[in-house]
């Protein structure tokens, strides 16, 4: 089965949303209720606060989808309300994990790589391991790359990062997984 | 072999179910409900201001545009008569001629010797500030 990504700038029926029809509801469900709580239970490490964050950020899409002007955006807009929640609950819960922010320095453009990483099944589950590893700050990055494929100027958008940040994020991430793989493969 | 995405999502594949609390019916009600309150607000202000013209001024046009004239007539006096109290290029040349200066001065004197020194004494001397009880002791003594 071929994986929707939104890189493909697939055409979701956002027009059709705004104006309160169901079945473009029951669409943008179907395409984005589990990446985004897969984004969010990866960020926040509880079933019942993701779900509720998932089900909020849905319901705040629905209520402020008037407001998106550019439709392609939607993706982007999306799980930018998810992360904001994400940021409430920290400081709910874990106000010292918003914090944690590894120094960020000029870096070299982030060159291709996690993206196009296979994965063995004996190595899934220290893929896991090492993504929970990271910083919050790198993990939201890289798992945004991962399950969206969004470009460096969305991922900035939706957790509000300068680009350069972003950049510096994926780059500490992928020499963290280009470890991991060499590891292995020694 | 797998993707990071397929495992990402493997991962969370069994709360789907749970996912699939979230009814695309309440999103669409709250999408137009929203819809519709951004609609009203517009409207509303739209109504409001089409009533008052409605009911207050197109009724009335004739009294209104009568009493805009009046305003603006009141306004052009005004202004007129602004224009006609500030001094004209002679009349300020003249005040500061030496000649009308000192013939105004000699008006004056001799305005002073008519009206006499009572007269000139009594706008000299300056006001009483002192109690009111005595000044009507000294009006007596006068008398």
């Amino acid at each position: 089965m071929k994986m929707v990504v939104a890189s493909e700038r697939e055409q979701l029926p956002v027009a059709a949303a705004r104006a309160g029809d169901a079945d473009a509801w029951a669409a943008l469900l179907a395409r984005f209720r589990l990446p985004l709580y897969a984004y969010v239970f990866e960020l926040v490490h509880h079933e019942q606060a993701a779900l509720d964050i998932v089900q909020e950020s849905f319901i705040n899409a629905a209520r402020h989808i008037g407001t998106l002007r550019d439709d392609d955006k939607f993706a982007s807009w999306l799980f930018n309300i998810a992360h904001q929640k994400c940021i409430q609950h920290w400081r709910r819960v874990r106000p010292q994990e918003i914090a944690i922010d590894p120094q960020d320095e000029d870096l070299p453009d982030f060159e291709p790589g996690p993206r196009d990483l296979l994965i063995r099944k004996e190595q899934e589950a220290e893929f896991m391991r090492l993504l929970d590893q990271l910083a919050v700050a790198h993990r939201a990055v890289l798992l945004l790359y991962f399950v969206e494929d969004f470009s460096l100027e969305e991922i900035a958008r939706i957790t509000g990062a300068q680009l350069g940040t972003v950049k510096s994020r994926l780059h500490y991430a992928r020499k963290a997984f280009k470890k991991l793989f060499e590891e292995n493969e020694s | 072999m797998k993707t990071p995405r397929e495992i990402i999502l493997g991962r969370h594949r069994s709360a789907e179910t749970k996912l699939g609390a979230i009814g695309p019916d309440k999103l669409a009600a709250i999408a137009r409900e929203s819809a519709h309150a951004g609609e009203n607000f517009s409207t509303r202000i739209g109504s409001v201001f089409d009533g008052f013209w409605r009911e207050c001024i197109l009724p009335w046009r004739r009294a209104w545009a009568g009493l805009a004239a009046v305003w603006i007539a009141i306004f052009a006096l005004h202004l007129a008569a602004r224009e006609s109290l500030r001094p004209t290029g002679g009349e300020l040349a003249a005040t500061k001629n030496p000649q009308v200066l000192s013939a105004l001065r000699e008006q004056k004197q001799l305005l002073a010797q008519l009206l006499g020194p009572t007269a000139s004494a009594a706008a000299a001397t300056p006001k009483n500030s002192g109690p009111r009880s005595e000044q009507r002791r000294e009006l007596f003594i006068i008398m």
